[in-house]
């Protein structure tokens, strides 16, 4: 069996087994949850170790058939296939890593119901390591749905006063976006009978260009929900407030770069034709996303929501890199989701520390921190100038490529992106002064306690991760090497066919006869 | 006079129902209704034994079917799979009217005989190719559930259900009737088989043949036909009985009406359209009338979704919900029938199966939760989830099944059915069934809501643990059978009705 | 064609024509005196008394049900009773089938059914025109029919026995009332 099915199924056995746990000894399921989420981290590293960057294709393959499907000539197999490449590698890495952090963050601030909350939470790591390892559409969606559903409990029970308004927002716009997907997915098996993505791939240029545009809009629609990008944000800021610390780490970290990496995969990957053709409209709902995130950051009165709005400004720079379609861009946009894990990341556990302290998130409530808690004073100005992108630290390397590849692409839109790197560090270390530095002025903040070694515990492997991308990128870079050159190499292709087709005034997208045949003698 | 009593084997399920129900009679008469709980132990047992049989029946048949007493009665797979799975839902509505405290007081002998009685109009419904045996079956079906809607007879709520729904039921099974006899007058057949392909001597002629001559009349009975199908699983023009039934009826009728007898509905109505119309069957010159009897159908399925859906949102009662939900669920169905394939029968005949599934489950909770707070409106649900967790995450996964997300059998129920609807070109139809999903969401996990984000109020606690037990199973097999565990052979199952269906069609071409 | 169309137009044409035009033509003859006495409502020479929506007794309905059941006995036998007749003679569609018995055990299994029916009614109390309201309850009977005084160790167990009974009644009224 397969590596990779046991990193998707430990959490979910490790769920069952918390289930029959006794609901009232919190202290064994906590352990419980620490003890699966820090074996199925060990898998990860395991996965790292053994993985080579060098090749395009998947590895640690694991392939059976699941079932099938009649559909219009022929039966097509649906098959339970995973795989992990380049694109997912540092993903699924993270999402491994994150959670045992996860766990231990939850001390905090899970008190009552714990037995459920892991159980949650342990679904919903096999959901997202099943969206990041799944080769097949439909096990894609299948673990794409299984992945929402624990959130809406997870924010819903364990969340903040408006919590059931984040929660309903938050799953309708959700489910909107993945219902339409799954329309475009069937479409899409059933326009090339077949399900399997790695043969899919290449071939979605054998459909008619309009089927390939709705098509590709329909995946483009759900996964821009997710980012979210620009029109789709307003959910975001609601779940990201109203979620638990522990909850809003995980949707941070993880869940939104279920988004990115579905645009990325199914967006660029399946059609190389269709990003090149649209391009355009996501340079340009990127850029406008770093601007108004940042602005809206900036308008924020509320730390945690300010934080969330953060996410939105640097989403979009992941968008921009994206749909830059160069190959620094792009690799640039894989180590920035990574980046926006770790930094995002840190930021909510530091405001759920705060918060556990003082229970409040209001900035004006806050002031001179530092003076009393000086250990939480150095991890917060670190992780601002990590999300703030400081040279030396993880964001200025994904930021920069990002900038980079979008130059080659679009001066234009690289230049309003360059602004968002200057908003994000007013936002922040506007943020920063309010909450550390000035004078103590409410009495209640002087007690404070500062950071225990559980906190530090939790902090620091993620910052070691900062610095290290910061100083050692390649690392990094070179294990999302080999897919992404390819990709970038077949992107690039599509664009100089689409190119050469339009100087002669036709481009053949449809299906040539010769692609139809092989098609049948198959 | 052996070869009878063989063929007399074949309708043995049915003979055995029937003797079940008068046994069921006399014993609750001679004990003066004592004991009732005895009578639903032999009920139990009656109903084990017709789905042996039924099972027997099952590896007996092939892909063709059989016909028995004059060709009145056609045993193929299509009606067994549907068979099988009233049996199993009258088993679990039996289990219900044991647990349920509201029920007791009343005359359990004569309610079990009713269910029974049901079940019996049911089955001779799904296995016929007779338009007279068909809406004979269609009529006990509905007189014991007319009877059973107004089972509580001091309440005025019942007694209203069960008015509404003799009122509607009278005009629909006229307005059917009629258009029977008008098919019976164009083809002077009352066989679908014959109807579908009349062969050279056999006294009728072909509904195609019909047609092309003169083609409004045979419009008018079929779609008349089909209005009095549409009735009995509640699609849209022809649905407002549902809710008020739904709500009087006590509520393990409601459950068998939202589940039996709507499936059975289903059942016949694709084996109507199956046998005239189906685009890979018989004739070619009927494929394209066909075809405009789909477009109709996708039009139906369309705007039952959508109005279901839509009403469903209102709703305060949770019993009134259910029942919108159970409309928007016919129009689901009904996609499968519009597409006219095979593919798409079987998908609606899975998808019943899921329904069977997640709509037992869901009744079942709404059992539970009358039992416990007497009350029926979601907002008295607060804090369920934490009192009765079994039941409560037992709903949630019925609810999930419901929207048709992953990992339920509900979700691959409507995946397939997705997939028969774009195969058939009806891109369109799965979109808005995509959208309604959404709709429906909102709705469902306002229960979800209600039970485990709101505070608990304090109530009474009280169990039941029998039906607890029953809704965890049912809640583990509706995972199970998305997962897969369950699945291919239920997938296997639904796939064999409709070409047992088609081939039978041609057969009877030929006979 | 099976339907000849003109046909039920024609028939439903010559229908209509045939009421109204008889109609109308009574109102063109007839003579026109109108008094009171014209207006009333008039059935074979009755006075009508009261209202006709009244509440029929319930009674009525079920001895009309219970007929119902003997209508449609009938109706059912008569077919059979044909058959039968045609496989006794051997001819006819029956003939040489060898169903004869079959088709008496079958006849003889409708009536029983429908006499269980009749039955039940029966047993219900449908079939007495006055109606027991206030029936006694069911006793079911004694094993020992012959009076017995009950030692006094035997009514003690039973008042404890009571005392129980009602200790456990009380906690399950207040369930449901809750």
């Amino acid at each position: 069996m397969s590596m990779l099915v046991w990193i998707t199924f430990l959490p979910l056995l490790g769920a069952i087994g918390i289930a029959f746990l006794p609901a009232t000894n919190t202290r064994l399921l906590r352990q419980a949850a620490l003890g699966v989420t820090s074996l199925v981290a060990v898998l990860g590293l395991f996965l790292w170790s053994s993985f080579d960057g060098s090749i395009a294709e998947p590895q640690h393959g694991f392939v059976r058939d699941w079932f099938t499907v009649a559909l219009g000539a022929g039966d097509v197999p649906i098959r339970f296939a995973l795989g992990v490449d380049g694109i997912s590698i540092l993903l699924v890495v993270l999402t491994t890593i994150l959670m045992p952090i996860v766990v231990l963050s939850s001390h905090g601030h899970i008190e009552h119901r714990v037995k459920e909350f892991f159980v949650w939470l342990l679904v919903m790591q096999a959901g997202m390591l099943g969206v990041f390892l799944s080769l097949d559409l439909v096990l894609f969606y299948f673990f794409w749905e299984v992945s929402l559903v624990p959130l809406y409990f997870i924010v819903g029970i364990w969340g903040g006063e408006r919590r059931l308004y984040a929660t309903i927002k938050f799953f309708l716009y959700t489910v909107a976006g993945s219902l339409v997907m799954l329309v475009g997915m069937i479409a899409l098996i059933y326009g090339l009978q077949s399900s399997d993505l790695m043969d899919l791939i290449g071939r979605t240029g054998e459909l008619p260009v309009a089927t390939q545009t709705w098509i590709f809009f329909s995946f483009a629609l759900a996964f821009a929900i997710k980012v979210p990008v620009l029109p789709f944000h307003t959910w975001l800021a609601d779940a990201h407030t109203e979620a638990p610390t522990s909850g809003s780490v995980l949707l941070a970290g993880v869940l939104l770069k279920m988004g990115t990496y579905g645009l990325l995969r199914f967006g660029i990957q399946l059609f190389p034709g269709m990003a090149v053709s649209y391009s355009s409209v996501f340079l340009v709902l990127g850029a406008l996303g770093i601007v108004y995130g940042a602005f809206l950051a900036m308008a924020q009165t509320d730390l945690k929501r300010l934080v969330a709005c953060s996410s939105v400004s640097h989403l979009g720079f992941v968008v921009l890199g994206l749909f830059a379609l160069t190959e620094p861009g792009i690799r640039g946009a894989v180590l920035q989701m990574v980046n926006h894990g770790l930094s995002t990341g840190l930021l909510f556990l530091l405001v759920g520390m705060l918060y556990e302290r003082t229970h409040t998130r209001m900035l004006d409530r806050f002031g001179g921190i530092a003076t009393v808690m000086p250990l939480y004073a150095i991890f917060f100005v670190f992780t601002v100038l990590s999300s703030a992108g400081l040279p030396g630290l993880n964001g200025f390397v994904g930021e920069y490529m990002i900038l980079a590849g979008t130059f080659e692409a679009s001066p234009l839109w690289a230049a309003v992106g360059v602004t968002g790197v200057i908003f994000g560090a007013v936002y922040l270390l506007m943020a920063t002064r309010r909450v550390l530095f000035g004078a103590l002025v409410h009495d209640a903040n002087k007690k404070l306690a500062d950071i225990n070694a559980r906190e530090i515990g939790i902090m620091l492997p993620l910052c070691v991760l900062c610095i290290w991308i910061g100083v050692q990128p390649n690392t990094f870079l070179d294990k999302t090497a080999g897919s992404l050159d390819a990709l970038a190499k077949r992107v690039e292709q599509e664009r100089i066919d689409q190119e050469r087709g339009q100087a002669i005034g036709r481009i053949e997208f449809d299906a040539p006869s010769a692609t139809t045949e092989g098609e049948e003698s198959r | 006079m052996n070869a009878y009593i063989e063929q007399m084997g074949l309708i043995a399920p049915e003979l055995v129902l029937t003797a079940l129900s008068l046994f069921v009679l006399t014993w609750d008469l001679l004990k003066k209704g004592r004991n009732s709980d005895h009578i639903g132990y032999a009920t139990l047992v009656g109903l084990a034994v017709t789905g042996w049989l039924l099972l027997q029946q099952w590896g007996m048949l092939g892909d063709k079917g059989t016909q028995t007493a004059f060709g009145m009665v056609t045993i193929d797979r299509f009606g067994t799979f549907f068979k099988l799975f009233t049996v199993g839902s009258m088993a679990v509505v039996t289990l219900f009217v044991m647990l349920d405290k509201n029920e007791r007081k009343h005359g359990i002998g004569e309610y079990y005989f009713l269910l029974i009685g049901a079940s019996i109009g049911a089955f001779f419904m799904v296995s016929t190719n007779n338009l007279l045996l068909l809406m004979l079956g269609l009529e006990l079906l509905s007189l014991a559930s007319y009877s059973l809607a107004g089972f509580h007879k001091g309440s005025k709520r019942s007694a209203e259900a069960a008015l509404k729904y003799i009122v509607f039921g009278g005009l629909s099974a006229g307005v059917m009737l009629y258009g029977i006899s008008l098919l019976y007058g164009l083809t002077g057949t009352l066989d679908l088989g014959l109807m579908g392909h009349a062969p050279e001597g056999s006294g009728a002629v072909s509904l195609a043949t019909q047609f092309d001559a003169s083609p409004i009349p045979v419009a008018i009975a079929v779609v008349l036909v089909l209005a009095g199908f549409a009735y009995k699983v509640s699609v849209v023009p022809f649905h407002f009985w549902t809710p008020d039934v739904y709500e009087g009826a006590p509520t393990p009728v409601t459950t068998f009406l939202a589940v039996g007898s709507k499936a059975a509905g289903f059942a016949a109505l694709l084996r109507f359209v199956g046998a005239l119309f189906l685009t890979d069957g018989v004739d070619a010159s009927i494929v394209a009338y066909g075809d405009r009897i789909g477009f109709l159908l996708a039009i139906l399925a369309a705007i039952t979704m959508t109005l279901g859906n839509l009403s469903a949102l209102r709703q305060g009662s949770l019993k009134r919900m259910l029942a919108y939900s159970s409309i928007a669920h016919a129009g689901y169905v009904l996609m499968g029938a519009a597409s006219m394939t095979s593919e798409g029968f079987a998908a609606a005949m899975f998808y019943l199966a899921a329904y069977y599934c997640m709509n037992l489950g869901a009744f079942g909770f709404l059992i539970y939760f009358e039992g416990v707070t007497g009350k029926d409106d979601i907002d008295s649900l607060k804090g369920m989830g934490w009192r009765h967790p079994v039941v409560a995450w037992s709903m949630v996964v019925f609810l999930v099944a419901l929207t048709g997300l992953p990992p339920t059998v509900g979700f691959y129920g409507k995946l397939i059915l997705f997939y028969a609807a774009i195969d058939a070109g009806l891109a369109w139809l799965v979109i808005i069934a995509a959208i309604n999903s959404v709709i429906s969401l909102f709705y469902y996990f306002r229960v979800a809501k209600s039970m485990f984000l709101t505070e608990p109020v304090p109530q009474v606690p009280m169990r039941q643990h029998g039906l607890a037990g029953i809704l965890c199973v049912l809640a583990v097999v509706t995972v199970l059978a998305g997962l897969g565990a369950f699945k291919d052979p239920l997938r296997g199952w639904a796939d064999e009705g409709p070409a047992s269906l088609e081939i039978y069609a041609t057969d009877a071409g030929s006979r | 064609m099976y339907f000849d169309y003109l046909n039920v137009l024609v028939f439903a044409g010559v229908g209509l024509v045939f009421t109204f035009a008889n109609l109308i033509l009574a109102s063109i003859i007839r003579p026109k005196r109108k008094s009171d006495v014209g207006l009333e409502t008039y059935e074979c020479g009755e006075e009508t008394i009261g209202d006709a929506w009244i509440k029929f007794d319930i009674r009525y309905y079920t001895v009309a049900l219970v007929y119902v059941i003997f209508a449609v006995e009938i109706a059912f036998l008569f077919p059979w009773a044909l058959v039968l007749k045609e496989v006794i003679a051997g001819t006819g569609a029956a003939a040489g089938s060898g169903i004869g018995a079959f088709i008496i055990v079958e006849g003889f299994l409708f009536i029983a059914i429908l006499l269980l029916g009749l039955a039940y009614v029966w047993a219900k109390g449908d079939l007495d025109w006055v109606l027991h309201w206030d029936a006694p309850e069911y006793q079911p009977p004694t094993k020992h029919p012959r009076v017995t005084l009950p030692s006094i160790a035997e009514l003690e167990a039973e008042d404890e026995a009571d005392a129980e009974a009602d200790g456990e009644d009380g906690p399950d009224g207040d369930e449901e009332a809750a």
